[in-house]
């Protein structure tokens, strides 16, 4: 039920949580750290692409290497349970430098609301700051699991010809523009409606001169 | 230019804007005829996915959008596969006779191979939760757009579902190929049990008054002993109206009461109390829903099999009730002292072993898991049952006494015994009797354990050495030893001790390792005597546990 959870959440979730089985607690065991740095790339069609490195202690790594978490919380992703809806789920281990990166797109994250998108953040992930000149938000997290903290920072990276870039913080929700929003009008289209208008207004104004100007006397 | 001839021009000139205006209007409906738009090709995709059965016990999470727990019923996944824009898209639902068409849920604009999902979170009919028996239903999706040539296009689909019974569940809808074998991957709708905990339903109400009347009337979570003396009460009751533990029919393994692969009966505990009878998820529920009743917060522990009890304490321990104590499917029934012990043993070895998954009623409801609306009872209701004779029959016979040491088991870490009650306020220093101390610190999620500390005294500053021991699983999936000693220094001020640990010795299997979260700061209330006192330790990263303690 974990993973009943909407919008932007719902993959942010996911990707930080991990499925452990219950080890032998005591107050002061809460001190493995996990740290992630996350990517989530907005296209022009509404599709997000998403990418969370976790960097971890090995005893952590290891835990999460046993109790498989790729398969606990990936399965949480299939169509017929999830919220959203993703494709090219990947992840890959290393060994050597004690990294999980976890990788998806997921279609249709940011509402298309006709004039802007709307891209809604669930709780969780703390907004930092905005760069409109590099179209980039920054989100911060930190959380308490069975597995030991995290602490992360996520980016979002906005397509390169998006405007108006907002965070609404009533709405908790990021808002933008792109050029893709408007539906392209054919050109020949264009060019036909420009040549009735000129012709109508040429033909009301020969018959509006026509009626001003004298006869011609014969 | 004359006049005729400028009439005639200004002729010509309208005859040409309209025929213009036909070539627009042509461009603009079909736009590839004319080169307005790229070949409109492809067409809308959706795709509809339904939830192949409905709890309908838990109707109500299902039209609880917003809640933590929430379940969508239907999904549609959009997709503008046309080189042009989709404009206005409009979505709804219906669910046969349990929902009707919902309001339409709009989307302005798909751009081409853009994705929309729709959930569909219906607002169900308490119908629903009156049924019987398991009964199909037919989920409709009916959606509008219109397409890059602006004309309107429709879509219906529809699929089939089962609306489960009143009192059915099913635990997880995981695949044998999907599941990786732990308990808590079998029970993801397991929290929806906490629709069944009625608390405010008349018998269960009424059984728990019976149980706190036959324990003096005290209130449940005043203290320790009062909350422990109405448990024994509300258990007590159970027994003495014959409520006897059933094995559920059809269960070909009969060292567990239910089957998570399968579609689980469950009973309110109005059922349970009537028929006097109830599996080990009924019985678990009925004392659940007993306690809260008393005001008493519970839990829910499933693990494979099997589900009990478990009573949240004043102080914050947990004592676990082995529900099925009250006796029958072949075994005898045992008091509340015993039905406690067989618990905690159950408790301890599944905190080991961590198969298993604990329910907070509460945290449930307050995300959105709510009891059905059942049918309303009469006042008189457990008159008519014979229950309330039944309950005072005999008067009440006196529960056994939860023992004050009831000791470990199998080396693992015994419960902490109550503490006694809350400390005089009268104003004057506390003390803290100096020796041999027992602690029992518990974690938020519920885990405990517990050590020794040596305490000195000298004024009103205090110094203890606290040492604790604990089981922990390691990465290579064995169990390794941890320990932690650690000295405490500290100052009593008035009925509180405050104090601080800056040094700590942990080890793993002997191995000596870094300590973390130093310092931690202890606030600790002593009771009068000065022989017990309890309060919260909370580490540099902010975290916090409960601790208690007890002169030996």
């Amino acid at each position: 039920m974990k993973h009943m959870v909407t919008g932007m959440m719902a993959a942010a979730t996911v990707l930080g949580s991990v499925v452990l089985l219950a080890t032998g607690p005591a107050y002061a065991q809460e001190m493995t750290m996990g740290e992630y740095e996350g990517r989530w790339e907005l296209q022009a069609n509404g599709d997000v692409k998403v990418t969370r490195k976790f960097t971890l202690p090995m005893i952590m790594y290891n835990q999460w290497k046993l109790t498989n978490v790729h398969m606990a919380e990936f399965r949480s992703l299939a169509g017929s349970r999830s919220t959203i809806e993703v494709t090219d789920k990947k992840y890959e281990w290393d060994d050597v430098n004690r990294t999980l990166t976890l990788s998806m797109t997921v279609l249709g994250l940011p509402r298309n609301m006709g004039d802007h998108w709307e891209a809604k953040m669930v709780g969780g992930l703390s907004f930092s700051n905005l760069d409109e000149n590099k179209k980039t938000a920054f989100f911060h997290s930190s959380g308490q699991s069975p597995a030991g903290k995290f602490e992360g920072r996520d980016v979002v990276v906005f397509p390169g010809d998006a405007t108006k870039i907002e965070w609404n913080a009533g709405a908790n929700a990021l808002m933008y523009r792109t050029p893709s929003l408007d539906a392209p009008t054919g050109l020949w289209t264009l060019l036909w409606w420009t040549l009735a208008g000129l012709c109508a207004l040429a033909g009301i104004a020969m018959w509006g001169m026509s009626f001003v100007r004298k006869p011609v006397a014969t | 230019m004359t006049r005729l001839f400028m009439r005639r021009l200004g002729s010509i000139l309208a005859a040409a804007s309209v025929i213009f205006v036909v070539f627009a209007l042509i461009g603009t409906w079909y736009g590839p005829a004319l080169g307005g738009a790229k070949d409109a090709s492809g067409q809308l995709l959706c795709n509809l996915t339904v939830r192949e059965k409905l709890i309908s016990a838990a109707y109500k999470v299902y039209g609880a959008k917003d809640q933590p727990i929430s379940l969508w019923l239907a999904k549609s996944v959009f997709k503008n596969d046309t080189p042009g824009y989709i404009k206005d898209l409009k979505v709804r639902y219906k669910l046969g006779e349990f929902a009707d068409w919902c309001p339409w849920q709009t989307y302005p604009s798909l751009l081409p191979t853009q994705t929309v999902v729709d959930l569909y979170y219906p607002i169900l009919s308490e119908k629903c939760a009156r049924l019987a028996n398991r009964t199909p239903a037919e989920l409709q999706m009916e959606c509008e757009y219109l397409d890059s040539s602006g004309r309107k296009q429709t879509l219906q689909k529809s699929e089939r579902l089962t609306v489960l019974g009143r009192q059915e569940i099913y635990f997880g809808d995981l695949s044998s190929r999907e599941w990786n074998g732990t308990i808590q991957d079998s029970l993801t709708y397991g929290p929806l049990l906490a629709a069944w905990v009625t608390k405010t339903d008349l018998p269960a109400a009424g059984l728990a008054a019976l149980g706190n009347k036959a324990a003096g009337g005290v209130g449940a979570y005043t203290s320790v002993d009062n909350c422990i003396a109405v448990l024994a009460q509300l258990y007590e009751m159970m027994r003495r109206i014959h409520i006897t533990y059933q094995f559920p029919a059809g269960q070909v393994e009969r060292d567990r009461s239910f089957d998570i692969r399968y579609i689980q009966t469950v009973q309110y505990p109005r059922d349970v109390i009537q028929k006097r009878s109830g599996t080990c998820i009924d019985l678990a529920i009925l004392y659940a829903a007993m306690m809260e009743a008393v005001g008493i917060p519970s839990r829910l522990v499933a693990t494979t099999g099997h589900v009990f009890p478990i009573a949240v304490l004043p102080n914050g321990l947990m004592l676990p009730v082995e529900a099925t104590g009250v006796g029958g499917g072949g075994t005898a029934s045992v008091g509340f002292a015993d039905a406690v012990k067989i618990a905690e043993k159950e408790w301890q070895d599944l905190q080991a072993n961590g198969q298993f998954v604990m329910f907070d009623c509460q945290s449930l409801w307050g995300a959105g898991v709510s009891s059905p609306e059942l049918d309303p009872l009469p006042a008189d209701i457990l008159e008519r049952w014979g229950i309330t004779e039944a309950a005072l029959r005999d008067g009440g016979v006196p529960p056994q006494s939860v023992p004050r040491d009831p000791g470990g088991a199998g080396g693992a870490p015994p419960q902490a015994p109550p503490l006694p009650p809350d400390p005089g306020g009268d104003g004057q220093q506390a003390v803290m009797v100096p020796g041999n101390w027992v602690i029992a610190v518990t974690n938020p999620g519920g885990s405990q354990v517990q050590g020794v500390a040596q305490v000195a005294v000298q004024g009103n500053r205090v110094q203890m050495v606290s040492m604790v021991s604990y089981p922990v699983t390691g990465p290579d999936g064995k169990e390794h030893r941890a320990q932690e000693q650690s000295s405490i220094v500290g100052q009593i001020q008035g009925q509180r001790l405050e104090a601080q640990c800056s040094e700590a010795v942990w080890t793993l299997d002997g191995t000596r390792v870094q300590p973390k979260g130093l310092p931690y700061k202890i606030q600790l209330t002593i009771a009068s005597g000065g022989r017990a006192a309890s309060g919260t330790v909370i580490n540099a990263e902010g975290g916090s546990a409960q601790l208690s303690m007890q002169l030996r």
